[in-house]
This record gives structure tokens, C-alpha cells and sequence, in this order.
């Protein structure tokens, strides 16, 4: 795997990296992927039947009757960016060309 | 140009009309102020999950038997990952492998069957709106709305196609109540995808998308502008990119937005919160007690019940509930085919000047009867009924009440004078003939000869009146 | 603070909630040990005095009224500030309560504060969290595990008396062993995990921390049952039975030389009143590599929601929403949460998600394991940690070597079994946490036969 793999994945993730996080972490992927790898070779899956361990069916469907429980200054008190009671999106700073 | 041929399939996004969001208890209603039916779920602030609107399910469910799509029985919902401000949880819930329904299909007039590969259920997102200074705003007040999603097949080979496809859909939804469909309100949005080759034996070409299409007017623009646009490319020998298109109805042209995302990218997974939806038998049952007769079902029985023609049929089916008021207004009439032609001339008229659909009306199926009646038993003409129903349209009465008042009813002398009239037109027809062309003196003789006829027994005033209607 | 003590002090008017939270905020101070982020006082106060009124009129809401629960910082209550561990989160107040802590105040619960963690709940030391690392109560130069650390340590360290965590591969069940004191991971589908800050939804479930098995089962019966808004609850019920036979190992590769020994003699404890019924556990590594690839799948999206835009760390202005994302999560995220998402991210990436479908047919497998083992036994008892408490910075070098530390703990996650770890005794005063693993949804089974155990043990010394 090369450093540029890392790269596409933050960029895909959107995180940023400093090029030092991006080569640990490429280290360090490689060593659980490797790791998974060689782990999953030793199982033999052809026997496996329904584990059972999860919920199979939806059970809770919810009326259609709507409730506001919620006003508007509780869920808005966490942005700090606000205009005329909508969430305004950071500043887009044109770049020159 | 006109050796590309186009192919085309179509992706419809339709609102489905609920009172709630499909994953949590905010109304839907987001012309409301901006961000006041936002909740925690909705807003996907740490800690929520979603709890399904059954609602939802039953119109996805009830669309896709309107369709004639397969419903499966086991379904389930999934995580499309992507990063967007109007998008709060950086995923849609969406379904991905196994849809509510698929295979399904519409007929177009051309007898085309548009085959249906799937419908789905997801939630929509926020609005983003720019403002005067630029800044862009978030209302999250659609967040959560839920969706349907349509996926045909790439079965399309002209924008005409197209927007007559994007009708059928719109009225089967509107007939099924599954949505309101109005294309104004985004409650119904087309994203189609275009391909050009140059025979028909060549292989599918890169294909594109375009967005923003608003009205059914920007679908059919847009494809027009994009099949040219491919075809000019081709020609230059240059290459079509995989790409999503933005449809400008101002400057009347397509533009790159950006490239076109594949399915790995948005790293679509189960959503772990939701377990799989199973679809009981006796649901299917339940929606099907509540489908209504489709348009087309609705057309082809009109065509024989009325004994109207497929374009009559179309006017009066195009809105289910037009077709309700006109079946209602139309009962336990005898001379069918005289009511059924005063109907299609007038109401869709009315409606039109008005613009308000029959619900809207100052009058109702059965105050229509009433008058249909009136024009069935002859006790008013055709003439007498138009200034009635103008009169009932305004809120001024009932059928008989405006009758009596304007005193339009025709009566025992009428019929007399009609009778006699029908003799007299037929034995002088070049008097009749001269009238009609300009003579107006001749009125005056045609009068004569109808009183020298009745011998008093019919008031020259009904003469008169009879007359001037039956020379018209 | 066993919550029957509590309330009888309230009976002989000895204590008034009020008195008792003065003193638990005091030592809280004194103690300095980083387990809470933040002290809720103004709502304890408020819910104290109301209790004290309750408990003067004679008419308490129940047994926990009037007693004392610190609550994992990743668990949502109304109005207090929820970070998580993390930076991004570190000034973002929850508009609304996690259904457990609605139905705790509902019966007079008072809650103290919100403790430390790993950050998003990543971590076996509690040295990832944003807002520093936790003291063990025990020895303050040891970590108190992790991700539940704060909790842990607020209970042995009389800080609460009850605490709820969470437990996605061993985080209430680890710190809980390192602490000494009892955590309980309940069946997955038993507890509402709304209002609990997703790591890996398929896996998270909420757990309860107290000094002895009773009060952790009073507990349960209360956040326990159906929630309107956790589609994943199950109304599966197993009926009441007595375990006879109990499965253990006789082996416990990689485990530490303390940890055997302790471990051996709690089994030898056992022998009068149970049978004992040697078993294999062969998926250890298997569930270790399921567990990473199903956790950091779904942390790679469930983190997703954290982007700058509408609450956390925010930023004015960026030249592209790509950097103003990026720059936000750089940012606000640490190092092991940015790994366990990108990873995450290229499971889910890699040949359309084959991995993720993948962990799947391997929580099948591991299911179908256990499920044999259960056929011919009603618990296994194993010890939780491969180690004991250790040192600050011994082992957060080595990401793998961080994983191991859920070894024994993870498959029941995955598998989907209730698991409780109670103190099986102490070795150069470094407690040691055994665990015992019981059926799906047979959880009141298992805590009548943890109770069982944990009497035997104490009176083995």
C-alpha cells in the first residue's frame, strides 16, 4: 500500500493529516489489514448457519401523527454561525487565481 | 446530428405526503419558519436513531402495486455516506440492495412499456438557500421528509418520452394519494440519464446526468440540450465524460457540476440501527383494499361506460378528483352523451379561468347534478344552463333557485313553439339560409310565419325567444 | 457505596441526599482523579432536594431514590454539556436525555456528573480522552481501563454509586476488573441505546457499573424494556432457571501469571456448588479481527455526523467546504479515533464493502460457536482482562497490542451474550475482574447466578 492510499482515504473520510500521521497511520493499517487477513485465511465459513445474535425483523413502526417537542432556540444553541434563524455555512474565501 | 440515437432512463424523487417525518415526530410542513421542525433525530445530533413512520411504508408499498411492481417481502434499509452541509447525519438512510419494490413498469400512448427497475424509501435532506450577500443558509426543515425514489430502466429515446412518463407517474401518484406531486413545489423531481450512440447496434454510451429540472418544461430543455450537446462532442471526436450536469434556465444551457459518484464511493452499508422490514401478507391486503381504480383503468371504462373519446377520457380522468365530481355530477342522467359534452366544455373551463381544482368550486357534484338534470329533462336549454352554472360558479345559488330567479325555464309554450319552429326552419330554408347570412328583415318574416302556423296558441313572446335560440 | 446502605441511612435520618452530596463532591475534589468532565451539581442538587423531601414524607419514587449515578460522557442528558472524550465535542450541550437516564431520574435517581472516557469510546486505558487520562482509585499511578474509565473509578472510588457505561467490545467490563468493582453488559436488544453517542451500532450496548451485583440488577430492571426510539430492542424473554453447570478453560494463552493464578482459584471455588465443564474457545482471534473490522466500519460513518456545520468545534471560513470539513475533524478528532476511521473507511471502500458483509458471516460463526458451548453448559466463567491494571503510557504504543486488551471480551459482543465482571481478588493489590458469560437474553439467570458467585468468592477471601 502506498502513503497516497492513506491520502485518498482522509480525503474521503474528510480529515485532515499531517504527512508524519499519514505514514504511522499507513504503517498501522497495514499491520491490522495484514493481520485480519492472515486471521480470516484460518476460518472456515462453509458450515456457518444464522447466528441468531441480531434482531431479524422491524417490530417498531411509529404512527404518523407529528409532535414538536423541540423548539427552535434548544437545537439551535449548539451553532455559532446563525443568521435570520437558519444555520449559516462557514464563509467560502475565494481563492485567486 | 440526427444520426445519434439517445437513450435514456429516468430518476424520479417524489415527496411522499405524510403528517410526520419518515424517521422521527416533526411535521413535515417545511414551509414553516426555517429550522422550527427540526428535532434531534432529524438533525442527527449524537446518541439518536431512527424509528420508522408506518405510514411511509404503506405508501411506498401501495406506489409500487400502482406501478405493477414486485414487493418484497423482506426489505431492508441502508447508509449512503457522503459529506454535504444539508446533510445532517454525513448519511442518507436510504435502501440499497433490496428495494420496497422493483420490476414494475408504465405504458406510454405510443403503447411503449417504461420498465421500472426500482422504487425505494429514503429521507430527504435540508434546503440550502444563498442569500443577497452571498452567505449560504441552511433550513433543515426537509431534513427527514420522506421520499420515494423511481428508477427506470434506460428505456427512453426522445425527451417526449420523457415528460409524458413524468406525467403518468405524477398522476398515479396523485390517484394513489402517495404524494402531491407538484413539480413546483419539488414534491416531484426527474433527474434523467443520457447516453448518444450512433447505431443501434453500438454500445451504450458514457452516460450523464443532468439536475435542477424543476418543471416538466427544464426535463424536456435539459435532454434536448444534453443529447445535442453529447452528439456535437462525438462528432468533434472528442470524448463524453461521466458526469452530473446542471440545468440552467436562465442561460438555457447544461454544465459540467461534477463527476458522476459510482455506488463504492458513497461506501453504501446496512443500517445497522434499523433491523429488516418484512412486508406481512395481510399489509399488502390492506393497501390493496385502499387502491383506487388507476388513470388508465379509469380511461378505458369512461371510454365505454360514457361512450367518450380517449382524448374526452384523458380531460376527464386527469385529476382523480375531476373524475369523482364529474361520475357524481353525471348520475341517473338519460341523455349521456348532451351532458357528458356540456361537462367537458364547461367545468375544465371554469377550472382553467379559475385555477383551482373541483374541490375548489362554489358548487358541488351533486348542486352539478341538479342542473344536469334540469338540461336532461329539457326544462332549461343549453343556452339557459350556461348562464346558470356561470351564476353557480360565483357562489349565487342553486340550479333551481337561479332558474326560477332568471327565469330561464323552458316552458309548455317553449316546447310547443320548438315543435313548430323544427316545421317551419325545414320548410323554408332559403329564408332561413338568407337569415343566417345576414338578412336580419327575414327574422321578422320567419315570425310571421310561425304565428299564421300557431293560431294563437303559442305566445309570440316564446316564439320569439325560440326562434333567435334555434337560428344561432 | 452499596445503594442499601444509602437508603438506610436515609431510613435512620442519619443522611439526607443533600448531606451525602456534599460529601461526594468533596472527595470528588479532593480525590483528583479526572473521572468526571463535568459536574451536573445544579440538577443534582435540585433532584437531591427533592428527594430528601420524598424520603422525609416516607413515600421514596423507589429503591434508587435518593442514590447516586454518574453517567459515561457519551450518554446524553438534557442540557449538560456531552463530550464524548473529544475535542469536536468538547462545548456541545445535548438538547435532549438518553432514554436511561430519563427512566432513572423518572424513579428518583441523582446524577452527579458525567465521567471521563476514551474518546468516542475507543480505547482500553482511558488515555485517549481529550480531557486527560483517569486515576485508577486503587493505585493513581495505574490506568482504570477503558473506554469506561471515568465510571469505573467513580464507583470504587465512592464517587457514584452506580454508573452507566457503555460496552461495545469490553469498555464497562475492563475498567470495571481494573477498578475492582462489578460491570454489566447486558444482552444487546435488552436496554435502550438511545441517547448513546454511536461507536458501532451493531455492537454498542449500555452497561451498568456498581459495587455488587444486586445493585447493578436493580438498575437493570429499571433502564431495561421497550423504547419507542431503538428499532433494535427485542421482546425476546428467556424464562428464570438455576445454572448447574459452568464451562471453563484450563488454559488462558497470553494471559498474565496474577491473572491465572486468580483466576484458577475462583474456579476451584466454584466446584462445591456447580459443576464444571471444561470448554475451548478457539475464535479469540477471529473475534478480535471481526470486532475491528465491524467497529471501525460503522465508526467510519457514525462519526460522520461530526463536520463543523451545526454543533462542536466549528469554523468560520475555509476556500472550500472540503477544507472546512477537514480541517474541523483533523482537528477535533485524536490520533486512534482518526485511525479507526480511516481503516473503517477502507473496509468500506475496498470491493464494495465485501469486509463488512464479511464480519457478518463471522459473527455467525462465532454465534454458532457459542451456541455449541451452551448446549451443555449455562455460563462460562473466564477471567475479563488478559492483563492487570497497568501503567500510564505502558501500552499505548502499539495499536495492536491495544486491541488484545479486548480479547476476552469482544466475542460476547459479537456473539451477542450478557456478560458480567465481578472482582475475583487482588495480586500485589491490583484487582482482577472474572467474568461470567451467559446465554442470550437470559441476563436475570445470570445475575442470580453472579450473585451466587460473588457471595462464594467473598466468603473464599
Amino acid at each position: 500500500m502506498e502513503k497516497d492510499k492513506i491520502l485518498l482515504l482522509a480525503k474521503t473520510a474528510f480529515i485532515e493529516l499531517t504527512d508524519e500521521q499519514a505514514e504511522k497511520f499507513l504503517i498501522e493499517l497495514e499491520e491490522i489489514v495484514g493481520n485480519i487477513k492472515t486471521t480470516l485465511d484460518s476460518v472456515n465459513l462453509k458450515d456457518v448457519h444464522d447466528g441468531d445474535y441480531y434482531k431479524k425483523r422491524l417490530t417498531l413502526l411509529i404512527g404518523d401523527s407529528p409532535e414538536r417537542s423541540f423548539d427552535r432556540e434548544s437545537m439551535m444553541m449548539n451553532s455559532k454561525r446563525q443568521k435570520d434563524g437558519y444555520i449559516l455555512v462557514p464563509k467560502l474565501i475565494k481563492e485567486d487565481k | 446530428m440526427d444520426n445519434f440515437i439517445p437513450t435514456m432512463g429516468l430518476e424520479v424523487h417524489a415527496q411522499v405526503k405524510s403528517k410526520s417525518k419518515i424517521f422521527c415526530r416533526c411535521a413535515t410542513d417545511f414551509s414553516e419558519k426555517p429550522n422550527t421542525n427540526i428535532c434531534p433525530i432529524c438533525m442527527g445530533f449524537p446518541g439518536v436513531m431512527p424509528s420508522i413512520n408506518e405510514e411511509v411504508v404503506k405508501k411506498a408499498v401501495k406506489a409500487g402495486m400502482a406501478l405493477n411492481c414486485r414487493i418484497n417481502l423482506r426489505t431492508g434499509f441502508a447508509r449512503k455516506n457522503y459529506f454535504y452541509p444539508d446533510l445532517p447525519k454525513g448519511y442518507q438512510i436510504t435502501q440499497f440492495k433490496v428495494p420496497v419494490a422493483e420490476n414494475g413498469f408504465v405504458i406510454l400512448s405510443n403503447g411503449k412499456k417504461i420498465r421500472i427497475r426500482r422504487l425505494h424509501i429514503e429521507e430527504d435532506t435540508g434546503k440550502m438557500i444563498h442569500d443577497q450577500n452571498e452567505d449560504t443558509l441552511i433550513d433543515f426543515n426537509r431534513a427527514g421528509v420522506p421520499l420515494i425514489e423511481i428508477v427506470t430502466e434506460p428505456d427512453f429515446e426522445s425527451s417526449a418520452e420523457a415528460v409524458e412518463y413524468m406525467n403518468r407517474i405524477r398522476e398515479i401518484l396523485r390517484y394513489t394519494e402517495v404524494s402531491d406531486a407538484n413539480m413546483e413545489m419539488g414534491e416531484l423531481r426527474g433527474e434523467p440519464n443520457i447516453s448518444v450512440r450512433r447505431n443501434m447496434g453500438d454500445m451504450l454510451g458514457t452516460k450523464t446526468e443532468i439536475k435542477n429540472l424543476n418543471s416538466l418544461k427544464a426535463i424536456e430543455k435539459g435532454i434536448d440540450f444534453e443529447i445535442e450537446r453529447q452528439s456535437r462532442l462525438l462528432k468533434e471526436g472528442r470524448e463524453v465524460l461521466s458526469e452530473t450536469m446542471l440545468y440552467n434556465e436562465k442561460k438555457q444551457e447544461v454544465i459540467p457540476m461534477r463527476k458522476k459518484e459510482s455506488a463504492s464511493e458513497y461506501r453504501y452499508f446496512i443500517e445497522p440501527d434499523l433491523p429488516d422490514l418484512i412486508i406481512e401478507e395481510a399489509f399488502i391486503e390492506s393497501v390493496k383494499k385502499e387502491m383506487p381504480e388507476l388513470p388508465e383503468e379509469k380511461r378505458v371504462r369512461f371510454i365505454k361506460q360514457y361512450n367518450v373519446s380517449r382524448i374526452e377520457s384523458e380531460i376527464l380522468s386527469s385529476e382523480k378528483s375531476l373524475a369523482d365530481f364529474f361520475e357524481e355530477a353525471i348520475k341517473n342522467i338519460k341523455q349521456t352523451k348532451r351532458c357528458v359534452n356540456f361537462f367537458i366544455r364547461e367545468i375544465p373551463a371554469i377550472l382553467n379561468s379559475k385555477s383551482i381544482d373541483s374541490a375548489e368550486l362554489k358548487f358541488s357534484a351533486s348542486d352539478f347534478n341538479e342542473l344536469l338534470r334540469e338540461i336532461d329533462s329539457e326544462s332549461v336549454n343549453l343556452n339557459s344552463a350556461q348562464i346558470v352554472l356561470s351564476e353557480m360558479s360565483e357562489g349565487r345559488g342553486k340550479a333551481e333557485e337561479i332558474i326560477e330567479r332568471m327565469n330561464l325555464k323552458q316552458t309548455n309554450d317553449d316546447f310547443k313553439a320548438m315543435e313548430l319552429i323544427k316545421e317551419i326552419i325545414e320548410e323554408n330554408p332559403k329564408e332561413v339560409e338568407r337569415y343566417k347570412k345576414g338578412e336580419e328583415k327575414l327574422f321578422g318574416v320567419l315570425v310571421g310565419l310561425c304565428m299564421k302556423k300557431a293560431k294563437g296558441s303559442i305566445s309570440p313572446a316564446a316564439i320569439n325567444k325560440i326562434l333567435k335560440e334555434m337560428l344561432k | 457505596m452499596r445503594v442499601s446502605d444509602i437508603i438506610s441511612k436515609y431510613r435512620a435520618k442519619e443522611e439526607t441526599p443533600i448531606t451525602l452530596l456534599d460529601g461526594i463532591y468533596e472527595k470528588i475534589e479532593k480525590d483528583d482523579l479526572n473521572d468526571y468532565i463535568s459536574l451536573t451539581k445544579n440538577i443534582a442538587y435540585e433532584e437531591a432536594y427533592h428527594s430528601k423531601i420524598r424520603h422525609e414524607k416516607g413515600m421514596p419514587l423507589s429503591d434508587i431514590d435518593g442514590v447516586f449515578f454518574s453517567i459515561k460522557d457519551n450518554i446524553a442528558v438534557e442540557n449538560i454539556r456531552m463530550t464524548c472524550g473529544s475535542k469536536i465535542l468538547s462545548d456541545f450541550i445535548s438538547p435532549y436525555s438518553a432514554t436511561v437516564v430519563e427512566r432513572i431520574r423518572a424513579k428518583g435517581g441523582i446524577i452527579v456528573g458525567k465521567t471521563n472516557m476514551d474518546e468516542f469510546a475507543m480505547g482500553s486505558s482511558n488515555e485517549s480522552s481529550y480531557f486527560g487520562p483517569v486515576k485508577n482509585p486503587v493505585d493513581t499511578s495505574f490506568v482504570p481501563g477503558g473506554s469506561s474509565g471515568g465510571s469505573a473509578a467513580s464507583v470504587a472510588a465512592s464517587h457514584a454509586c452506580i454508573s452507566i457505561g457503555s460496552d461495545t467490545g469490553g469498555s464497562v467490563r475492563q475498567p470495571s476488573s481494573f477498578c475492582g468493582v462489578v460491570g454489566f453488559k447486558p444482552t444487546y436488544g435488552e436496554v435502550s441505546r438511545y441517547g448513546l453517542t454511536a461507536f458501532s451500532s451493531s455492537l454498542d450496548t449500555m452497561g451498568i457499573i456498581s459495587e455488587t451485583v444486586r445493585d447493578s440488577k436493580r438498575v437493570f430492571d429499571i433502564i431495561r424494556g421497550e423504547d419507542a426510539h431503538d428499532s433494535t430492542l427485542s421482546s425476546k424473554k428467556a424464562g428464570k432457571r438455576d445454572y448447574k453447570r459452568v464451562g471453563y478453560l484450563d488454559a488462558i494463552p497470553q494471559a498474565d501469571k496474577p491473572v491465572e493464578e486468580i483466576y484458577g482459584k475462583r474456579i476451584e471455588d466454584l466446584k462445591k456448588d456447580f459443576e464444571l465443564v471444561k470448554i475451548k474457545m478457539d475464535f479469540i482471534d477471529i473475534s478480535i479481527s471481526t470486532y475491528q473490522i465491524q467497529t471501525m466500519c460503522e465508526t467510519s460513518s457514525n462519526l460522520a455526523r461530526f463536520d463543523g456545520i451545526k454543533y462542536g468545534l466549528q469554523s468560520k471560513s475555509g476556500k472550500n467546504l472540503r477544507e472546512i470539513y477537514s480541517a474541523v475533524r483533523g482537528d477535533g478528532f485524536g490520533s486512534e479515533v482518526k485511525r479507526r476511521i480511516l481503516i473503517g473507511t477502507y473496509f468500506l471502500t475496498h470491493n464494495e464493502g465485501e469486509y463488512y458483509s464479511l464480519s457478518f458471516r463471522l459473527r455467525d460463526y462465532i454465534a454458532n460457536e457459542i451456541d455449541k458451548i451452551f448446549e451443555n453448559i449455562d455460563a462460562i466463567v473466564i477471567p475479563t482482562s488478559l492483563t492487570l491494571p497497568f501503567k500510564f503510557n505502558e501500552k499505548t504504543s502499539s495499536p495492536l497490542q491495544m486491541h488484545l486488551s479486548d480479547s476476552l471480551t469482544a466475542f460476547s459482543n459479537l456473539a451477542n451474550v450478557p456478560a458480567i465482571s465481578i472482582n475475583g481478588g487482588y495480586s500485589n493489590n491490583l484487582p482482577c475482574g472474572i467474568q461470567l458469560v451467559g446465554k442470550r437474553f437470559d441476563d436475570d439467570s445470570l445475575l442470580e447466578f453472579a450473585e451466587r458467585a460473588e457471595t462464594i468468592w467473598r466468603e473464599n477471601g
